[in-house]
């Protein structure tokens, strides 16, 4: 394995054993994927990191309900 | 292809920083150049920054750039827009507002002049009829989504708090028949004199929202003996009307954190024929109290910054910008008014917010019993992008645009209220210093903040340009 690259939460690494690149969420501590060059895994991870859905639906509420 | 010269971005410099902020994805980085920082400055494009490089450096941050753009952190304006229909689909928030009555006659009440009219009350049996009628809409458009319902925003609740019991008794019993949820929100209070009845309520709810003159000595002291008749469970949360002459805003937040679990600041949009309205001057002094704010924030401690935020209440007008910043949220209009929320006065009048009521080039119409959403279509909020003034401002998507109120207020002509602008312009500014300040004196504080406030943190990425791009290289 090489060494691991990080930018915010993600962190890209080259799995030596088939030399693929992985690109991995640290906060969630899950592989989100392997991919066969080291630009399409940084892809990814700017992807992931430009995601703009939001699983906070409670938060979303709130704002609406403080309408002034 | 691309123009980066002529993307729209926003970069400045503030108290030796400075920052590059780019609209459509929200990122934000900070950029090192000591003559670009040595004093408070703003540009909207990269050529600008042309005088402040050498030919080679500069060719260097468009190669940044480039790597950027080529990553999709930096993208163009998009020139279609999705048309904003005046349709209302559906609606998620209802204001009624049965009265205007109230004990007290507090400087900042956008009700005031209202009061002054022949006072209308809104019969019980109709508000019934208009939830029903509402709900009825709602779940005729196959809404599913929520259905929150306030009152008395125009008037005092604890006046009528058998009014505002008896539809909180019929929100029960009709609740069940609607697919959507449907809730019921307990309204502020000015808490001066609250009967027996509301605090009973009020222990068994778990929350308080009281709004306070902060001036008037009298109410103070009175409110702040009301509280110790509420149970110390009650989660408590104060709204202190802030006009541009306040003093000091740290003092301000922790005096009175010190009887509330949480303090919101909420600015005034004043009539501006107020002596306390809003202007370029008093606009200068209130921004330097926020500088002083940030100031006094960045001397605290890890543990003290953190305690001090959490204090924060959701309503407050400065947090609301820092949240928005952390989870790069996008907004596309100012407020739901008029699109997913409604207001009635008390004769019935349909308005898109409380603070438009009475002001009749905002009037939708009025309840009858054959209302359809298609009598309700307006634009009074439009989205930002079709706001021309709004369509090229790099914050836009951080304020969603002008607030109809405030410009009303200030009787500005045109489509933005530039005190607006300016002041949350710079209030963007101040809060990506603070985020970049704060991160690099303690790493980890806002993954702590994400989880005591829930705003999630999508700022945890390296503020330097030059790490962030060799990552990507």
């Amino acid at each position: 394995m090489s060494e691991r690259e990080k930018c915010g939460d993600f962190e890209i690494y080259r799995d030596e054993s088939d030399g693929w690149w992985v690109v991995y969420d640290t906060k969630k501590n899950k592989r989100l994927g392997k991919f066969i060059d080291k630009n399409s895994a940084l892809d990814k991870v700017a992807f992931f990191m430009q995601d703009e859905e939001s699983d906070d639906e409670e938060a979303d509420y709130e704002e609406t309900g403080s309408v002034c | 292809m691309l123009n980066l010269e002529n993307t729209n971005i926003l970069i400045f410099s503030y108290n030796g920083k400075s920052y590059l902020y780019t609209p459509e994805t929200r990122f934000f980085w900070r950029i090192s150049n000591s003559e670009l920082c040595s004093e408070k400055k703003r540009f909207l494009s990269l050529k600008d920054l042309k005088e402040y490089y050498s030919e080679k450096e500069y060719q260097n941050i468009l190669t940044q750039m480039g790597l950027l753009k080529k990553r999709k952190f930096i993208v163009e304006t998009e020139k279609e827009r999705a048309s904003f229909d005046k349709e209302i689909v559906t609606f998620d928030h209802l204001v009624i507002n049965p009265s205007n009555e109230c004990n007290l006659n507090c400087w900042f009440c956008y009700a005031r002049n209202e009061r002054k009219k022949e006072n209308e009350k809104l019969d019980v049996e109709r508000a019934k009829e208009i939830i029903i009628h509402f709900a009825d809409l709602k779940r005729k458009a196959k809404s599913e989504t929520a259905l929150g319902i306030s009152f008395f925003y125009t008037s005092e609740i604890t006046l009528n708090f058998e009014y505002f019991n008896e539809m909180v008794l019929f929100i029960e019993q009709i609740k069940n028949k609607y697919s959507f949820p449907i809730y019921y929100f307990l309204p502020s209070t000015n808490f001066f004199s609250p009967k027996q009845s509301f605090i009973d309520f009020v222990n068994k709810y778990g929350f308080l929202t009281v709004t306070l003159d902060i001036e008037n000595e009298k109410v103070k002291r009175r409110v702040i003996d009301n509280l110790s008749l509420v149970k110390k469970n009650v989660v408590k949360h104060l709204i202190i009307p802030v006009h541009p002459n306040i003093e000091d805003l740290f003092i301000l937040y922790s005096y009175y954190s010190e009887y509330f679990d949480y303090v919101s600041l909420r600015l005034l949009r004043i009539d501006n024929n107020h002596y306390r309205a809003w202007d370029k001057r008093k606009l200068d002094s209130f921004l330097e109290r926020v500088e002083d704010l940030v100031d006094h924030l960045l001397n605290l401690n890890e543990g003290e910054l953190l305690s001090f935020l959490k204090k924060i209440g959701p309503t407050d007008y400065i947090s609301r910008y820092l949240n928005r910043l952390l989870s790069r949220e996008k907004l596309i209009t100012r407020c739901p008014a008029g699109k997913t929320a409604l207001s009635l006065s008390p004769n019935s009048e349909i308005y898109p917010c409380s603070s438009l009521i009475g002001n009749k080039k905002y009037k939708l119409g009025e309840w009858k019993k054959n209302l359809s959403m298609k009598d309700l279509e307006n634009d009074v909020v439009k989205l930002v992008d079709l706001i021309q003034e709004c369509s090229s401002c790099p914050i836009r998507y951080i304020c969603g645009g002008p607030c109809v109120d405030w410009k009303e207020k200030q009787a500005v002509e045109g489509d933005v209220n530039k005190i607006e602008c300016e002041l949350n312009i710079r209030l963007v500014e101040l809060l990506i210093y603070f985020i970049d300040t704060v991160k690099e004196r303690f790493p980890l504080f806002f993954d702590k903040y994400e989880k005591e406030k829930k705003v999630k943190n999508k700022i945890n990425y390296s503020l330097d340009i030059n790490q962030f791009v060799d990552f990507f290289m």
